[in-house]
């Protein structure tokens, strides 16, 4: 594909995206070379693989692999293909092992991804460095407040400059309190619907809830307090958005996200004085790390309408999801709860279930994400239909604010439309133009 | 085990597919009229593990009470209801029904499988979603009602975009 035809797939100035970008073959073949294949990707939380000998399986873009933590503690991403013919060397979602041992000629490895025996050694007559064939490793890496980041790109730039801003953003989110772990093993689904489109409605589509999920209004539950509040658009130079949505002011239902109290005098203690007062006045965090990591943390109104007892005002969740490309027109979608452990009992099961009775296959809000993104992918498909150019024009001339207490700039809510968005598909195009060699 | 001879079990089978008659035939209001006021309804996540069941104790994918179960059906008439526009087209089909005295006198343990196509709209691709319910009904008033279910789906990955059906 030629750079001029890559180029003219977006149009960030005019706010105008292709519909090809949603459904083509040979640019998604791209994306997984030039994204996916060179972006630091998110592969597990810490506290899934908490133990030496602890593993899960996940998927790098389509590359099957193995996120263990060694004898000595340390957090590997493995590939799951053994060295000797490719074969997966480990079929389970989750668990603790010594060894991983290939079901084909029985090459054995260690939870580390050591080469540890070869039938038949002998006969290979010293020819066989066994050294150098243990399960491939990705050469980076890192983690951020406990989320584990890997990257198949040998120089691609620490994990912290990469996450920019958002690092600060995640403090709040991963890090306020001493343990944020995981609710159980995540939960998968496949969809007919382009990765990206929901990557680019977590990066900022606040607009779509009044009418996608227009149920909660029509329904009569308490959900967007009216009235004028701050909120923040947060951009990062590698791709990244965060929206930070705070309540109005006369209208505050749930400091602090709408955490429960007990839990606040640790997060004074943890977070820095900004973050603090800044998460005070907030009710909504949301956003999306490059190219397929979301993050959401919602305060639900109404709360007892969902779930818990019959006077909670409001509560929230925290959320995680992997929009995994499967193809140009499918995906599967990954997608974790995480809580404070410190949090009450009594809140973490209202919490749990606001979530599942919102979001995952069966919430009433992501099965009508579903819908939509699964009837734009499968609709753009036709030849009269790519012909149109889709709209990101709105809130072209944002300024950015004066007043932002975090690192970086930030956007003011409202006023600024579809700027998440457009910045999204312009790094996006902008990681299609970098050719080999230019990262 | 409850023999299929006996009267009891030709009540359960009754109650099961009268309810997947109702299912079926988009009568949600009157399906929560099955439902008693203390009913559990859990989807566990299925899992890919060594040994074990095969389903996660600690994550699900839906666990419900008859409030939240009547809000998703309220939800289904406020013309927002996007992944239902046009509605699912549903058959439960319900199989291998093994019927066993429940703890107390009035309740029953009934174990089925079941395979739920699902048609939308004009799409040729169908879902299947195909597993185990393990219910408990409960006599009250003279009438079986549903109790508790739970349903352990055969899929580690779910191969739908979503579930906005009942099983």
């Amino acid at each position: 594909m030629h750079t001029a035809e890559i180029a003219g797939l977006v149009d960030v100035e005019a706010g105008l995206v292709s519909p090809r970008i949603f459904n083509d073959r040979t640019i998604h073949g791209l994306e997984l070379e030039r994204i996916f294949a060179r972006s630091w990707l998110f592969v597990a939380h810490e506290s899934e693989i908490p133990a030496p000998g602890d593993f899960v399986s996940r998927l790098m873009g389509t590359d099957g692999v193995i996120v263990s933590r060694g004898a000595e503690g340390q957090i590997r991403v493995l590939l799951n293909a053994c060295r000797h013919r490719g074969r997966r060397v480990c079929m389970q979602d989750a668990g603790k092992t010594a060894q991983f041992k290939c079901p084909y000629h029985g090459w054995t490895y260690s939870v580390s991804g050591e080469l540890l025996g070869v039938p038949f050694f002998e006969s290979y007559q010293g020819q066989l460095d066994m050294s150098e064939l243990g399960l491939l490793p990705a050469p980076r890496v890192e983690t951020c407040h406990g989320l584990i980041f890997a990257s198949w790109d040998e120089s691609a730039v620490p994990l912290s400059e990469y996450l920019g801003p958002l690092a600060w953003v995640f403090g709040m989110l991963f890090d306020r309190t001493n343990a944020v772990e995981v609710v159980g093993p995540p939960i998968r689904w496949v969809a007919p619907a382009n990765w990206k489109l929901g990557a680019a409605n977590f990066a900022g589509d606040g607009h779509h809830v009044a009418v996608t999920h227009g149920f909660v209004n029509s329904l009569g539950i308490k959900r967007t307090p009216r009235g004028r509040a701050v909120s923040y658009v947060v951009p990062a130079e590698h791709g990244h958005l965060g929206n930070l949505g705070g309540w109005p002011a006369d209208a505050n239902d749930g400091p602090f996200l709408a955490l429960p109290q007990e839990i606040w005098p640790e997060m004074e203690q943890r977070l820095d004085a900004k973050q603090f007062e800044l998460m005070r006045g907030l009710r909504v965090i949301v956003g999306n790390i490059f190219p397929n990591l979301s993050f959401l943390e919602t305060a639900a109104t109404g709360a007892h309408e969902w779930a818990g007892p019959e006077d909670l005002a409001s509560m929230s969740f925290l959320t995680l999801r992997l929009w995994q490309p499967r193809g140009p027109d499918w995906m599967e979608v990954w997608t974790w709860q995480l809580m404070d452990r410190s949090a009450p009992d009594w809140w973490k099961q209202a919490s749990r279930e606001c979530y599942l009775r919102e979001f995952g296959p069966g919430g009433m809000f992501e099965q009508d994400d579903m819908a939509n993104w699964s009837s734009i992918t499968q609709n753009l498909e036709s030849p009269a239909a790519r012909r149109i150019s889709l709209q990101y024009g709105m809130g072209l001339g944002a300024l950015p604010l004066e007043e932002w207490p975090g690192p970086g700039l930030a956007y003011a809510k409202p006023g600024v439309g579809e700027i998440s968005e457009r910045l999204f598909y312009g790094h996006w195009q902008k990681r299609m133009l970098s050719g080999e060699g230019q990262r | 085990m409850i023999s299929p001879a006996d009267p009891c079990y030709a009540e359960v089978l009754e109650f099961l597919y009268a309810e997947a008659e109702l299912l079926d035939g988009g009568q949600f209001s009157e399906w929560l009229e099955l439902l008693t006021e203390d009913i559990r309804y859990r989807l566990p996540l299925t899992v890919t593990r060594k040994s074990g069941p095969g389903h996660s104790d600690e994550s699900e994918i839906m666990r419900e009470t008859l409030a939240s179960l009547q809000l998703r059906v309220r939800r289904l008439t406020t013309g927002f209801a996007w992944s239902e526009t046009p509605p699912s087209r549903t058959r439960h089909l319900i199989t291998n029904v093994r019927v066993r005295p429940g703890e107390r006198a009035e309740e029953l343990n009934v174990t089925s499988n079941l395979l739920v196509y699902r048609g939308r709209g004009s799409e040729t691709t169908a879902d299947l979603f195909c597993g185990e319910r393990q219910d408990l009904l409960r006599r009250v008033d003279g009438r079986l009602k549903l109790a508790s279910r739970t349903i352990l789906l055969d899929q580690a990955v779910l191969a739908s975009r979503d579930v906005s059906i009942f099983f």
